[in-house]
């Protein structure tokens, strides 16, 4: 802003405030501490946080604010610059255990043992793509952080790492040329999920019956891992405390949720059709949000020969945060049942979700995210959400803003007509073939 | 890091919200401190528009035309 400024955070945020201040070229930046957390105290417990010490100085929080913004900046917080990262050499030597060790304890793994990925083999990935090694290929940030660059080469290693086979290559190139890294800086322990199309699935020998979702099958498991080590080792992510805040984690950033489309089972066309390629294209599309629960629960049991799984869908939303989208992932049977309903068109059934999942506005704006996210929105005056805030506490209003927040995939065995779904957002879908 | 001010007596401090939980309290007994304790600073409150991951340019612009020093709070 080119005035003085002191920002005040809260002490559990101490060291990534500290991390990132020195990464941005200010590692002297006047930084004050209070109490943790803020959230949730009442007028006179934060008042004590203001007339008592920061937590981190020890000395009057008041004062630490004052001469944060009176006491001259010492010749140290005069200077200027930016921050240049190293990668490291381009190749080093060691033997296959040791070298295991050194991407072990240097955090370039998700904590299982990896690939290691020799020369020999990176360039056998780099055979499988048309682009050439020190081709960019995107850029990445888990958050609101400097992005990172990256070549294909770089790709390659962490595919390697993964245990992808050459021939899945193509869509790793496609998903780190998205930008989107699988790991995420926010509290919130975000989950990732792809949905793979077109006859690369049979090509590869994706899974998309029994167990779809499960660990049945190499490039399910493996170019899913991918996704998450590139998004360490190429995007800054999953560093705890640093560019990883999720208070709990999230047991599916292990592998994301990955989707091929069982589409000679679905009743309508593929997901990526309907985002506009055709039906021979390859392609992966991209989802983030919270995670994936189980559609057993809700009112309409399969056992149910009228099963209404349109009404079960409703209730499983209402649970979820408006702030994400909807993804059902469906088995043929359900598929094939929410025909039976009359939803010959995912759009109809999108319609259906969005008129009727539902929520009073008191409901909603006592719920975390609204506060968070929409409240300010509306303040902007951004819609729905600044009608919604204007609205008396008993109206009723969707529980999505948009139609286009549902999305459907057909996935699994059809051994039971049992849904999942994910409190997903589509987010983008990236041609495959452009990268073989 | 900008220049720092010589004092605040008569200067005016802006305090940003920047929307997490419970900033919006810490910041107005913030400025109930100024107001016991260093009456002669003004202090202008502003909630920062969009969520917290978003910019806000024209406020920082407004900020720096009319204040002369911020506080932002909360992270987190």
């Amino acid at each position: 802003m080119g005035i003085p400024s002191v920002p005040l955070v809260t002490k559990a945020f101490k060291d990534l405030a500290l991390l990132n201040a020195a990464k941005r070229g200010m590692p002297h930046e006047r930084i004050c501490f209070t109490p943790h957390p803020v959230w949730g105290k009442t007028a006179e417990e934060v008042r004590a946080y203001v007339d008592g010490p920061d937590p981190v100085s020890g000395k009057p929080l008041m004062k630490e604010v004052v001469d944060g913004l009176t006491v001259p900046l010492s010749d140290d917080e005069k200077k200027s610059g930016s921050v240049s990262v190293s990668i490291g050499p381009d190749t080093f030597t060691d033997t296959a255990d040791n070298l295991q060790e050194f991407y072990l304890n240097n955090g370039y793994t998700d904590f299982l043992p990896i690939i290691i990925p020799t020369e020999e083999k990176v360039e056998a990935m780099m055979k499988a793509t048309s682009h050439k090694p020190d081709e960019k290929v995107g850029e990445m940030a888990a958050g609101a952080y400097p992005r990172w660059s990256y070549n294909a080469r770089q790709v390659a290693v962490n595919a390697v790492m993964a245990g992808c086979k050459p021939e899945y290559f193509p869509i790793i190139l496609a998903i780190a040329s998205s930008g989107v890294a699988s790991l995420f800086s926010s509290t919130n322990s975000f989950a990732f999920a792809m949905i793979i199309n077109g006859p690369i699935r049979d090509k590869l020998e994706f899974n998309y019956g029994i167990g779809a979702l499960g660990p049945f099958a190499q490039p399910n498991a493996t170019i899913g891992r991918a996704w998450t080590i590139l998004s360490k080792n190429l995007g800054n992510g999953g560093i705890p405390g640093d560019t990883y805040l999720g208070s709990l984690g999230n047991n599916l950033n292990y592998n994301n949720v990955v989707i091929a489309e069982h589409e000679d089972a679905s009743p309508w066309p593929p997901f990526h059709v309907q985002r506009g390629f055709k039906k021979a294209e390859n392609v992966v599309s991209l989802f983030r949000g919270l995670g994936v629960v189980p559609g057993q629960v809700a009112r309409g049991s399969s056992a149910n020969e009228n099963v209404q799984f349109d009404y079960q869908m409703s209730d499983l939303f209402s649970t979820f945060t408006g702030f994400f989208g909807a993804l059902i992932i469906a088995d043929p049977l359900v598929a094939a049942r929410l025909k039976e309903q009359g939803y010959d068109t995912k759009e109809k059934l999108f319609a259906w979700l969005h008129k009727n999942t539902t929520q009073t506005v008191k409901d909603y704006k006592s719920r975390n995210y609204a506060y968070l996210f929409d409240y300010p929105r509306a303040l902007r005056g951004d819609e729905p959400w600044a009608s919604w805030y204007k609205m008396p506490d008993d109206a009723v209003i969707p529980h999505f803003p948009h139609v286009s927040d549902f999305n459907i995939v057909v996935a699994g065995g059809q051994t039971n007509a049992y849904p999942q779904a994910g409190n997903l957002s589509y987010g983008v879908s990236v041609s495959i073939d452009k990268w073989a | 890091m900008a220049s720092r001010l010589d004092s605040l007596d008569g200067k005016t401090v802006y305090l940003v919200d920047t929307g997490f939980h419970g900033s919006d309290v810490l910041l107005h007994q913030i400025e109930a401190w100024f107001h016991q304790n260093r009456s002669s600073v003004t202090v202008v409150f502003r909630r920062k528009a969009g969520p917290y991951m978003e910019d806000d340019p024209a406020l920082w612009k407004e900020i720096k035309a009319k204040g002369n020093a911020a506080i932002m709070a909360v992270g987190h």
